[in-house]
């Protein structure tokens, strides 16, 4: 077996073109997979990141009657749930939240928003959004107002001068003075030109709410659902934890859909691939059919040749795999870095309000495409090593020797 | 010569047949994805336009104004007069839009309120498409008004109920009340929750007695996103006509975002049906190349009769040319087909049309393709085929007549 | 009279992994027109190689090769590709058809290649290969044609092209007894009758009874001529 090992390895590189050849058509088959799957996933996790990072939190905990009626009327019943979510250990920041609808003006024009009231020191842990500030200064204290930079130029008010947030809740119609002190800017279309922070104390006051209307959780990256679905058995009845693909509802749906979609297109090139990859390392054999007849008439078993061929093919494509692989997973972590793809595709932030895009999409980088890859070309490599080695075992020494 | 190249890709028909087809099968997963996506765009296209109309005419300045006024065509009967003098017997729709708090009993939400003057049969279309219950409000109807589905849930009133507008910072009434008469339903769920339509007058004596935030023009010949040829041109009419007071927009203009969507799609299918492409054409090379091995003692010969090296290199190039061209007219053909059978409607299966449809696109879609997109396909089978004969003719035209003739493989 | 082929001084060399085989040595030689002239040795003798070199498949190593007055031991494949063309017409030992092409497109391939007119190449060809005595079996392809059938049709595209000389390497080698000395018969008249002048490279005894001129290699050497 050594010596046809040894055969197998040296023709290998005597066929040169031919060996690279099909080290390029394995390569570009796993390179192309590893890709496609990179960028189908990144796309989705950069919405989701999004999502969590910036419109949402990682993991909201709420009442389930306020999901499907986000009104103040059904914020959480009581707090003293919060500090065993503290010390669960998979939650990494608990910050207070509470929305409402409300009407922000100031001397010239006014936009409808949600404004979020929040409690200062505990949001920087749930959210990007603060971190984000281009102007000013972080909330404070109450009696203080942060907007996204869209909304405020687009109702004229600056630093330092007032705004006016109207609402109406159970406390009936309430309204409240807030001077500006900062403007954040994520990117995010629906921040920039929606998000108007205020201090919890003064959204209470105005909601007549003395509690929340959600608690922003930070969690692991990447566990978001998962740990929303374990936390969700721990909370009071009425009570339940949601992670970002479940908060984004039909854009979630539409991205989980667009994965779905992604597979037959996936398969189709999968089929196309191995078919270039079977048909090259067939040719390579038909190609050398006069020399293999000379092998056989040199008595070498027709089987044992047959294992020659086969294991040329296995080598070949074994380089091929790595070198694609490690192609494919290279230029998913420069895509993982730098943010090429959201340049590419800058055109899908903003276009729909309801997509949450930073103009930043990085791919995804998951050993699971490696699996992907290896399956096709594996499927290949096997018919590629067959269908010759068939070719090889049936072959007939002189009339090979013969034959053009 | 074709003669020649013709009957030599087809000399072993098995193996040429296994390359033609992946070539006709590339051609025609692309034509049937450009088709899709085509019959999306389009969907797309008609949902926005009916929304928002081809040509929009708003106050020069509109986007960088703060304040209300300046952000609305205060005289808007002077305007619609000279709009119908440039462009008699036109569909002009009229509309205000007013940031707004809207209550009900107990519940407010901040709201884009629109007063709709809309053409008969644009109103219909309006109508049979988002009216989920009730009506739309009448042309003149001054209390009547129409709640997203979203909306009417959150300020938890349904028809007959009343509700209250809080227009802050406007010139008219700044506040009034009405009685919700229909209920719509927007697959968007932003717009279904922030959606609420009244009659213009209705809009106009709340916030601004006479005037309107934008003339929307609808062209009904203008159906896709290819129709659009003389939209530009017709633009420039229009803003010549209507003079320098008002910004004539194309949607394009008033909606760069979407825009740019809409140029991002062809692209996109492009570059994933180059990479069907590049599989294919390793496919050719492979075919090609053993040909050519093959043939290596009948190069050898027409070397020796004296063909130059270009023309062996042509030899080669013709049939691989060939062999594509023939993979890829059959599968032009039947992905025409399958264009043609999908251009008569189709629906997504399941649930993924809801998804969709929360995108502006139909539930029923038809699918299209325009002879530009067959003429990229068609230059990426001529590019396959020439980059697929490069090496193999190289190979071919390198022989050495002597050993050539020689040769046995 | 001036020669048709002049050769002088022409040595061969090929080297293969590091060996040097040396397969003609100073080699002097002259044909003129309208000769029919034999290059005879056995197998290894360096005839074949001679035959390409003056036919312009190969560069010597060194020496000068003249054909009508022109010497072109030098010139790039191109140029020679152009004289294979137009002054020389080919018949090789065997599978020198196109298997896909009739005899007809065999006989007027050279042509084709030429860039002569439809037309004219078909009328020509079929001219060539009536003068064969090839009518009738024009439609054929190759593989229904017999071994004696497919030399005549290449030497029907030699003759189609109208050129002054035409190079034959072992032409009846895979041929029967009759067949071969049919086809020797015909060259033999085509020499007679058009004046085109024949180099045959050939071991074959039935050949070397029919020509008026025998040039013998051995080791790479003219022994005698």
């Amino acid at each position: 077996m050594k010596a046809l090992a040894r055969l197998a390895w040296r023709n290998v590189w005597r066929h040169r073109r031919r060996t690279i050849l099909l080290i390029l058509v394995v390569a570009y088959a796993a390179f192309t997979i590893v890709f496609y799957w990179g960028f189908i996933d990144g796309y989705a996790e950069s919405v989701l990141s999004a999502q969590a990072r910036f419109v949402g939190a990682p993991v909201l905990v709420m009442t389930q009657m306020y999901r499907d009626d986000p009104d103040p009327e059904h914020a959480l019943p009581d707090l003293s749930f919060v500090l065993s979510l503290r010390r669960d250990g998979r939650v990494r920041a608990v910050a207070p939240r509470l929305e409402f609808p409300a009407l922000i003006r100031s001397a010239y024009a006014a936009e409808s928003v949600l404004a979020r009231g929040i409690d200062p020191e505990h949001e920087g842990a749930t959210s990007a959004v603060p971190a984000r500030l281009v102007e000013g200064r972080m909330l404070r204290a109450p009696g203080e107002l942060v907007l996204g930079r869209g909304l405020a130029g687009r109702i004229d008010v600056r630093l330092g001068e007032r705004a006016v947030v109207d609402t109406a809740g159970p406390a009936g119609p309430q309204a409240a003075g807030l001077i500006l002190v900062g403007l954040v800017e994520t990117g995010v279309p629906q921040v920039d030109d929606r998000a108007a922070l205020v201090h919890l104390d003064d959204a209470r006051r105005l909601t007549g709410t003395h509690t929340a209307t959600a608690l922003a959780l930070d969690v692991a990256r990447g566990a978001e659902d998962a740990v929303a679905e374990a936390l969700r058995p721990l909370l009071p009845t009425g009570v339940a934890a949601y992670g970002p693909t479940e908060m984004l509802g039909d854009i979630g749906r539409d991205l989980e859909a667009n994965r779905i979609s992604s597979i037959p297109i996936a398969f189709l090139f999968a089929l196309v691939a191995a078919a270039s990859v079977t048909s090259t390392a067939t040719v390579s054999v038909i190609e050398r059919t006069r020399e293999l007849g000379m092998i056989a008439a040199l008595g070498l078993a027709p089987a044992r040749l047959a294992r020659v061929v086969m294991l040329e093919s296995v080598i070949t494509s074994l380089i091929g795999w790595a070198v694609g692989l490690a192609a494919g997973y290279a230029t998913l972590a420069v895509l993982a870095r730098v943010n090429v793809l959201g340049a590419a595709f800058h055109s899908y932030v903003g276009a729909f309000e309801a997509l949450p895009l930073t103009g930043e999409i990085y791919a995804a980088v998951d050993p699971i495409y490696a699996l992907y890859a290896s399956m096709t070309v594996f499927v290949a490599g096997a018919l590629a090593a067959l269908i010759p080695a068939q070719r090889v075992r049936r072959l007939q020494p002189a009339r090979a020797m013969r034959m053009e | 010569m074709l003669a020649l190249a013709w009957r030599s890709a087809w000399r072993h028909r098995a193996r040429s047949i296994g390359a033609a087809f992946a070539v006709g099968f590339t051609v025609w997963i692309g034509l049937a994805f450009l088709g899709i996506t085509y019959a999306y765009r389009d969907g797309w296209y008609v949902t926005l336009t009916d929304m928002v109309g081809h040509v929009q005419i708003q106050v020069r300045g509109y986007r960088d104004a703060r304040d209300f006024r300046d952000r609305v065509i205060l005289d808007a009967a002077t305007m619609r007069r000279r709009i119908e003098a440039a462009l008699p017997g036109s569909q002009a729709a009229a509309t205000l839009e007013i940031p707004a708090l809207l209550s009900g009993e107990d519940r407010a939400r901040g709201v884009l309120l629109t007063g709709l003057d809309q053409p008969g049969a644009l109103r219909d279309r309006l109508a049979a498409k988002y009216l989920h219950n009730g009506q739309l409000p009448g042309p003149d109807d001054l209390d009547g008004i129409a709640l997203g589905g979203a909306l009417a849930r959150t300020l938890q009133v349904t028809l007959g109920d009343a509700v209250y507008a809080y227009a802050p910072g406007t010139d008219g009434t700044g506040a009034s009340a009405y009685t919700v008469v229909g209920i719509l339903h927007f697959p968007d769920p932003t717009q279904d929750a922030r959606s609420a339509l009244l009659s213009l007058p209705a809009a106009q004596d709340l916030a601004a007695p006479g005037a309107v935030s934008r003339f929307e023009l609808h062209f009904p010949e203008f159906r896709r996103t290819t129709d659009e040829a003389g939209l530009v041109h017709l633009r420039r009419r229009i803003q010549a006509a209507l003079g320098e007071d008002v910004e004539v927009e194309t949607w394009r203009e008033t909606y760069p975002a979407l825009s740019d969507l809409e140029r991002t799609l062809r692209p996109l299918v492009m570059f994933f049906v180059g990479l069907f492409f590049v599989a294919a054409g390793l496919l050719v090379v492979n075919s090609i190349y053993l040909s050519v091995v093959e043939r290596t003692r009948e190069f050898g010969v027409v070397i020796a009769l004296g063909a130059r090296r270009g023309r062996v290199m042509g030899m080669v190039l013709a049939e691989s040319l060939l062999l594509c061209a023939t993979g890829a007219s059959v599968g032009l053909v039947s992905g025409l087909a399958t264009v043609a059978r999908l251009a008569r409607g189709f629906s997504y299966p399941g649930s993924l049309g809801d998804v969709v449809e929360a995108y502006g696109v139909p539930r029923v879609m038809y699918a299209s393709v325009g002879s530009a997109d067959v003429a990229i396909i068609a230059a990426f089978v001529i590019g396959i085929g020439v980059l697929a004969a490069l090496w193999p003719a190289r190979v071919a035209s390198r022989l050495e007549p002597v050993e050539a003739m020689r040769f046995v493989a | 009279m001036e020669s048709l082929i002049k050769v002088r001084g022409l040595t061969k060399i090929y080297r293969t992994d590091g060996q040097e085989v040396v397969a003609l040595r100073d080699v002097d030689l002259d044909i003129v027109q309208g000769e029919f002239t034999a290059l005879a040795g056995p197998s290894g003798s360096g005839k074949s190689t001679l035959l390409h070199l003056i036919g312009g498949l190969d560069h010597p190593t060194s020496g000068e090769i003249w054909l009508e007055g022109r010497r072109i031991d030098r010139l790039d494949h191109n140029a020679l590709a152009q004289i294979r063309l137009h002054k020389i017409g080919y018949v090789f030992q065997a599978f020198n058809l196109i298997p896909v092409l009739t005899a007809l497109e065999n006989a007027a391939f050279v042509l084709e290649l030429q860039g002569v007119p439809r037309a004219a190449r078909e009328q020509r060809a079929r001219r060539a290969l009536a003068d064969l005595g090839m009518t009738g079996f024009e439609a054929r392809r190759p593989n229904q044609l017999s071994g004696g059938q497919q030399q005549r049709v290449a030497v029907a595209r030699a003759l189609a092209e109208e050129p002054q000389l035409i190079l034959a390497d072992e032409p009846t080698a895979n041929l029967d007894g009759a067949t071969g000395i049919a086809l020797i018969d015909e060259m033999r008249r085509l020499n007679r009758e058009h004046g085109v002048t024949f180099v045959v490279a050939s071991h074959d005894p039935r050949m070397l009874e029919r020509v008026n001129r025998i040039v013998r290699l051995e080791d790479g050497r003219i022994v005698a001529s």
